[in-house]
């Protein structure tokens, strides 16, 4: 009863609150306040279009939102997802227990509706919030910041203005649109759901005709059983269900990130948890046929080697029942990506506590998440002109995908020469350098100091040593010491 | 009795090689001179030629689908044995063989060697059958780059062609990781003659002749996107694999756990100067060569007291080759030469073990799979050969519906270990008689251990 009373006064609201002045004179005022509020972040990216290639730099935006008057851009927590070639606006992000990453951006640059622009720097992404900063390097130059608050609460039926950035070549130009929210929604994910015309609506500002801001537009994450993005089909039915959220945004609302956007962002923690396990949903089917009294929880599908999982003595198989004295309540596969979410706002240091059954008996365990380690996507690389090779350090996807050893040394080759690339059995991507000349190379730091020697003695030919699974091969390379 | 018809064959060779000389002696050939030598060419093989079509089952869909091609083929034999490509007859159930005369009769598959895309049929006919007389075969090592050539054959199933040309290369190297379409390595053995007789889909198996009518080569691959490239497998390997192949249905060859890059690619890094041997490149883990020591970047300079020497690429394959017809348990010293030092390790060889598996279908679980080789379990770096690959899921089967996907590798169902193929068949046919309605089963997705419960679909 007492809901619907509420959704009833929300209902309300615009019909007593206005003294005479008409919906379009609203409106224009609105497109007034915020017009220089919002804007467009241009940047460069590396994305990868299937696991297994090499990335390739692309050009990218996104609508953020002004949140400072010294130039703080908020922008959607998306753009960290590898996977940003997909469109933004369509919806659709990419399941985060398997493809989030950190991201680097270069050349962003930052564009207002009344033309000017100005270069910009990714600050970072606050995980909890799962929102992004751009600072703006202007100097002195005073911005109109969106304020946010965490009061206001949308109701379905609502009348609502979404304003989003037209694209190119009309804008960066501000859209006014006047709709109604369509649904509220828990699970999940928190938020609202509005019709919205707008082409490229991640971003864009969602406020009560009053001017209140009451959420942002943001994608949502497709949930995929684990590991299936791997597999293209899976992909493809991924694109396939893209239409399905056209004409439709997803609205996450202000109270969730409006404690990150009033704080200075330097300060928040950037790196996501991480427990260091693979996860699959228990089915009641499953938790039937395995004779176990609960109907939800997740199975571990994979430990990762010195992981907090492994350290606090969980083990593949292991089924998780309970998560800091609640019982989990996965029981479709769809549900682990709220799963990961909910770990990964946890922060780092934290310690959570999780019961779990093995073997038909019942246990329990505290473990301590961790700042999750480097991803292939992310690693350290160093580039060799003179060998025209570009290598990157050995990461624990990189050893648990090629069944390695975590002692494993070496280096792996990120970008092969050209010049040994028509080899038949040539020197590809992924392959594990072991050794550069004579000199054994470990890691980074030795395949460094192997380059610097050689430097110095400049050698005609260079042989590198290459592992490849169970095989290895040598490549010799010229290198050009001018 | 296929002496006797060696000696026919020896001395038809001994006619078309007098008739040559005394042309070379002559100095000139005239056009018409050239044709009435193809047109006898052409007579002596056309009537053993034939055209194969095999009916093999295919388990990619996720179910077990019967599937037909088109190939070529030889009559090899006075036994009725004909030679064609692996990768035309092998894993047939049936074959359809028509014959020059356009008869079609059954046959039978002998045997099959991927390694070398080698297969061996019969004709399933009575004894009173009458079978053309088979091909005469030649010497590949005797070919020359510029001698000309015919290819016989049913390209795009165009049956009893015959397209002319040149032999190109004799000794043309392709890289040892090339695979079939079945996923299996190929060619490692030998190399290739390149020919600019035509050669298209279809010709695979089919003959490649020279103007004496005799046998010089398989026809087995083409160049896609390029024209007159086409490449034969030089007929002396052919000749010991199908020997091998009818009097044993397989081919035993040894194997070290060792594989080779020429020493011209790596010249400064391991010596200046031409200089005989082989730089090892790989040694397989628990091979007969990693167990005696030997490692990467050892330089092989002799096997068994015969010198080894491979300066480029192509010469490679008579190195893989002599070290594969070693014959299965013999010791075998190796002279190995590191940093400067010679070195002597005594090797046993071990059975080269099947690089091809056989697959099934798991009719009620809406899938299909194929057993793990060694070969496989390398590429992947599985830690062993548990288990068995998905190949197939069948289209919202009963696999499909529980998340299933191919490549997933299966090693339990329920509280049973899968060890291989034959484990799982026994397995599945034991639930699959007593109408199990649930099935677990535990499958390796990359890394990650996924449970996968089936509900079985007995209907049809």
């Amino acid at each position: 009863m007492n809901s619907s009373l509420l959704v009833g006064l929300g209902l309300l609201i615009p019909l007593v609150t206005p003294q005479g002045e008409s919906v379009s004179e609203k409106l224009s005022r609105l497109e007034d306040r915020y017009r220089h509020s919002l804007v467009q972040v241009t940047y460069s990216q590396q994305v990868r279009v299937s696991p297994g290639e090499p990335p390739q730099e692309a050009e990218l935006a996104t609508t953020g939102i002004l949140v400072s008057e010294d130039g703080m851009v908020m922008v959607s927590g998306m753009i960290y997802e590898p996977f940003t070639d997909v469109p933004h606006g369509v919806g659709v992000r990419f399941p985060a227990s398997v493809t989030r990453e950190d991201a680097t951006v270069s050349e962003a640059r930052v564009h207002l509706v009344d033309g000017s622009e100005h270069a910009a720097t990714l600050i970072g992404r606050d995980a909890e919030a799962d929102v992004a900063f751009f600072r703006i390097d202007a100097g002195e130059r005073r911005f109109e910041p969106v304020v946010f608050s965490s009061a206001p609460a949308a109701a379905v039926g609502q009348e609502v203005v979404v304003l989003s950035l037209l694209p190119e070549p009309l804008g960066p130009a501000l859209a006014v649109e006047l709709t109604r929210v369509q649904a509220v929604v828990s699970n999940p994910y928190e938020g609202f759901v509005v019709a919205t015309g707008a082409s490229d609506p991640v971003g864009s500002l969602v406020c009560d005709l009053e001017g209140t801001p009451l959420g942002m537009l943001d994608a949502i994450t497709v949930p995929m059983p684990q590991g299936s993005l791997r597999n293209p089909i899976a992909l493809l039915s991924v694109m396939r269900d893209l239409p399905k959220s056209v004409g439709r945004g997803f609205a996450r609302p202000a109270r969730q990130f409006a404690a990150a956007a009033s704080r200075s962002p330097e300060s928040v923690p950037l790196r996501r948890a991480w427990l260091g396990v693979e996860m699959q949903a228990l089915t009641p089917e499953l938790a039937e046929h395995l004779n176990l009294p609960v109907r939800a929880g997740i199975v571990l599908g994979y430990v990762y080697q010195r992981s907090p999982a492994e350290m606090a003595g969980l083990r593949t198989g292991d089924v998780l029942t309970e998560f800091q004295g609640q019982p989990i309540d996965v029981d479709r596969d769809e549900d682990l990506g709220a799963f990961s979410e909910k770990l990964l706002r946890i922060g780092a240091g934290t310690e959570i506590r999780i019961g779990y059954w093995r073997d038909g008996a019942q246990g329990s365990a505290v473990a301590t998440l961790a700042p999750a380690p480097k991803t292939s996507r992310e690693a350290d690389t160093v580039e060799v002109e003179e060998l025209d090779l570009a290598v990157q350090e050995v990461t624990f996807d990189y050893l648990a995908t090629r069944n390695l050893d975590p002692e494993t040394q070496g280096v792996v080759v990120r970008e092969p020469p050209v010049a040994v690339r028509t080899n038949p059995n040539r020197v590809r991507p992924g392959d594990l350098l072991v050794k550069l000349g004579e000199r054994t190379v470990a890691d980074l730091d030795t395949f460094r100091q192997a380059v610097e020697m050689l430097r110095q003695e400049r050698p005609g030919e260079v042989v590198l040593f290459v592992e490849r699974g169970r095989e290895s091969f040598f490549f010799a390379v010229k290198p050009d010491w001018e | 009795m296929r002496s006797v018809r060696r000696g026919t064959a020896a001395q038809l060779v001994l006619a078309f090689s007098l008739l040559s000389t005394a042309e070379i002696a002559g100095q000139s050939t005239s056009a018409e001179e050239l044709q009435q030598r193809v047109f006898a060419a052409r007579d002596l093989v056309a009537p053993a030629l034939v055209n194969v079509q095999p009916i093999t089952d295919v388990y990619s869909s996720g179910e077990r689908r019967s599937s037909t091609a088109i190939g070529s083929g030889f009559i090899f034999d006075d036994r009725g044995h004909i030679v064609t490509n692996y990768h035309v007859a092998g894993k047939a159930k049936r074959l359809i063989i028509t014959l020059s005369d356009r008869q079609r009769v059954p046959g039978v598959l002998v045997g099959e060697d991927p390694l070398t895309d080698i297969a061996v049929l019969k004709v399933d006919v009575g004894t009173d059958f009458k079978l053309p007389d088979p091909v005469g075969l030649g010497d590949s090592d005797e070919l020359q780059v510029g001698q000309y050539v015919m290819a016989l054959g049913s390209p795009l199933a165009l049956q009893r062609s015959l397209s002319f040309g040149v032999v190109s290369s004799k000794d043309r190297y392709l890289p040892d990781d090339f695979k079939l379409p079945t996923g299996e390595r190929t060619g490692s053995f030998n190399t290739w003659i390149q020919t600019d007789a035509a050669i298209n889909p279809g010709n695979s198996g089919g003959p490649l002749v020279n103007l004496d009518g005799l046998v010089v080569g398989v026809n087995s691959r083409g160049a896609f996107g390029a024209s007159s490239i086409g490449f034969a497998i030089p007929i002396n390997i052919v000749k010991e694999v199908a020997a091998e192949l009818i009097d044993h249905g397989r081919v035993r060859r040894s194997w070290l756990g060792l594989d080779f890059q020429p020493r011209e690619e790596l010249a400064q890094y391991f010596e200046a100067e031409p200089s005989p041997g082989v730089v090892i490149r790989s040694v397989e883990p628990d091979s007969p060569a990693a167990r005696a020591g030997i490692q990467a970047g050892d330089v092989l300079m002799a096997y068994g007291g015969q010198e080894i020497a491979a300066q480029f690429q192509e010469e490679l394959p008579a190195i893989y080759k002599l070290i594969a017809d070693t014959p299965v348990g013999e010791t075998v010293e190796q002279l190995i030469e590191r940093d400067g030092e010679k070195l002597r390790f005594a090797l046993v060889t071990e059975e080269r073990s099947q690089s091809i598996s056989d697959e099934m279908e798991c009719e009620s679980w809406g899938f299909t799979a194929r057993g793990i080789t060694r070969e496989f379990a390398m590429e992947f770096n599985l830690p062993d050969e548990n288990g068995v690959v998905v190949v197939g899921v069948k289209p919202n089967g009963a696999a499909f519906r529980a998340r299933l996907f191919p490549g997933d590798r299966v090693v339990r169902v329920e509280n049973e270990e899968v060890a291989g193929l034959d484990a799982l068949l026994e397995i599945y046919r034991r639930l699959d008689s007593e109408e199990v309605e649930n099935v677990l089963l535990t499958v390796m997705r990359q890394h990650s251990r996924q449970l996968v419960l089936i509900e079985a679909s007995y209907e049809q």
